[in-house]
């Protein structure tokens, strides 16, 4: 088992294979060897790591995408934005959760995760008008009059196309 | 004397009836009139005095209602105003800004579409990414992969919309920097001087063979590679082929035939080919082909095609024959 303490202070005990997915932790344990130090991680808090660790949990035994192999399947793998069923269900929370999952799997380096975070994300921007995207992540828009125009000149011909 | 009294929400129009007003053109003696010319001053003068009043307060609430629009209109503003912090505030504290540049790239590529090449439209990714916000710009317009795969429509570069359309494909088009670019092109009908590699995706049920080959007698001398894909190219538009120049400088084509003995037509056509990749309909006689082929190809020889070193052949599922 793997003790894990989150920025807020939560310690987790995890299995060392789900913990594991994670290449960051995967490359500690590797490096420290076998060891009863808990593992900081500064950039996560107790109730995303819950999350992560559910996600984890769920994939053990998994093969992980190769470093190679997931450069090879790059553009395939970005390209479609299917998601499991399970997956789906997971990552259906709301949009402040969406986005610190999505920091979380970044960090420590759970590409799986990630792919899935960053499928909805892309999922909940198709089909919309800008005004709608801009609503939806509280985006201002804040170009100024002169971008404004070279944008509306770039789109003219494209409009509605 | 009554005038008209306006409360808040209630005008009280006053009892306008007098003895004159049931029959005004009614005949009336001149006796008539002298006696009752007073009384109808009088009135006349009251009613002056009533119009007044309303006058008055119509001024006296139009001027309400131009305090009152201008309060809404102030409110409206403010409302705004509040909105816009809200989204502001709410946007600082969203951990939206706190995705890295790679992770946010990662999302933009999720939101191309499915497929191979991209629709130039302002209401899909990647040109809809860059109508977001600034950042958002910065980091798509940054991001040549998104723009090295334009599905381009050249249909009506006659129109007035011309330069529209040259400026927006230009925009695109400068976004893909050095990434080697994936064209698709729609109704190909115009020369494009420094073409080197083409790929011809035709799309929908009916093919015109005649546009096939309008198309591609258009080929500029530039080319060197060449993809043929959705159709099966025929005895027909192959003999169309023959008329510019443009097949002598191929050195790379992939393409679909009717039959498989018109990929000799085609070494003819190009000497200086040096890679051939033909897809034929399931069924067709591939010995043919490989006869032709291998060990030393004695119809290439007959071509004259020098450089010639590879040959494959796919039927419509794919299968490839090493060559």
């Amino acid at each position: 088992m793997v003790l894990l303490v989150t920025s807020d202070n939560v310690q987790f005990q995890v299995d060392k294979e789900v913990v594991e997915r994670s290449v960051l932790i995967k490359n500690m344990l590797e490096d420290v060897g076998e060891s009863d130090q808990s593992i900081p991680l500064a950039n996560v808090s107790s109730s995303v790591l819950k999350k992560v660790i559910e996600y984890c949990e769920h994939h053990r035994g998994e093969p992980l995408p190769s470093a190679d192999a997931d450069q090879n399947q790059d553009e395939t793998r970005k390209r479609t934005t299917d998601i499991s069923e399970w997956d789906q269900k997971f990552i259906t929370v709301d949009q402040e959760m969406l986005f610190e999952i999505i920091l979380a799997a970044n960090y420590l380096d759970i590409k799986s995760l990630l792919d899935v975070g960053c499928k909805t994300v892309a999922n909940m921007i198709k089909g919309k008008t800008p005004e709608e995207i801009r609503r939806l992540f509280n985006i201002v828009n804040d170009f100024t009059p002169e971008e404004e125009a070279q944008i509306k000149k770039e789109n003219e011909w494209a409009e509605d196309r | 004397m009554h005038l008209i009294s306006c409360r808040i929400d209630n005008v009280q129009i006053p009892d306008l009836e007098t003895p004159y007003s049931r029959f005004p053109n009614c005949y009336r003696s001149h006796a008539t009139i002298e006696t009752k010319d007073q009384s109808i001053s009088a009135i006349l003068t009251e009613r002056q005095q009533q119009l007044d009043a309303v006058l008055y307060n119509i001024s006296g609430l139009e001027a309400v209602m131009d305090r009152v629009k201008n309060l809404h209109q102030q409110l409206l503003d403010g409302q705004d105003e509040i909105i816009h912090s809200i989204v502001v505030h709410r946007g600082h504290g969203s951990a939206l800004w706190r995705l890295p540049v790679e992770v946010l790239s990662q999302i933009f590529v999720h939101c191309l579409p499915k497929t191979d090449c991209l629709r130039v439209s302002s209401m899909l990714a990647p040109m809809l990414l860059i109508r977001i916000c600034r950042h958002w710009r910065e980091v798509a317009v940054d991001m040549p992969s998104l723009w090295c795969r334009p599905s381009m429509e050249v249909a009506d570069w006659s129109t007035r919309n011309f330069q529209q359309m040259e400026f927006c494909y230009h925009s695109w088009l400068e976004r893909s920097r050095e990434r080697p670019l994936s064209f698709a092109i729609e109704h190909l009908q115009r020369d494009l001087p420094a073409l080197h590699k083409l790929t011809l995706n035709w799309r929908g049920n009916y093919i015109d063979g005649s546009t096939i080959a309008r198309s591609i007698s258009r080929l500029p001398c530039t080319l060197r590679n060449l993809t043929v894909l959705g159709c099966f190219v025929g005895p027909l538009e192959l003999q169309r082929f023959a008329s510019p120049n443009g097949w002598v400088h191929m050195t790379s084509i992939d393409i679909a035939l009717h039959e498989p003995h018109e990929f000799l037509h085609l070494l003819r056509l190009c000497p200086n080919l040096s890679s051939l990749r033909i897809i034929l309909r399931p069924g067709n006689n591939l010995h043919y082909i490989m006869a032709c082929a291998r060990p030393a190809p004695c119809p290439v020889k007959c071509a004259h095609t020098p450089q010639f070193t590879s040959i494959g052949n796919s039927l419509r599922t794919g299968i490839n024959v090493a060559p």
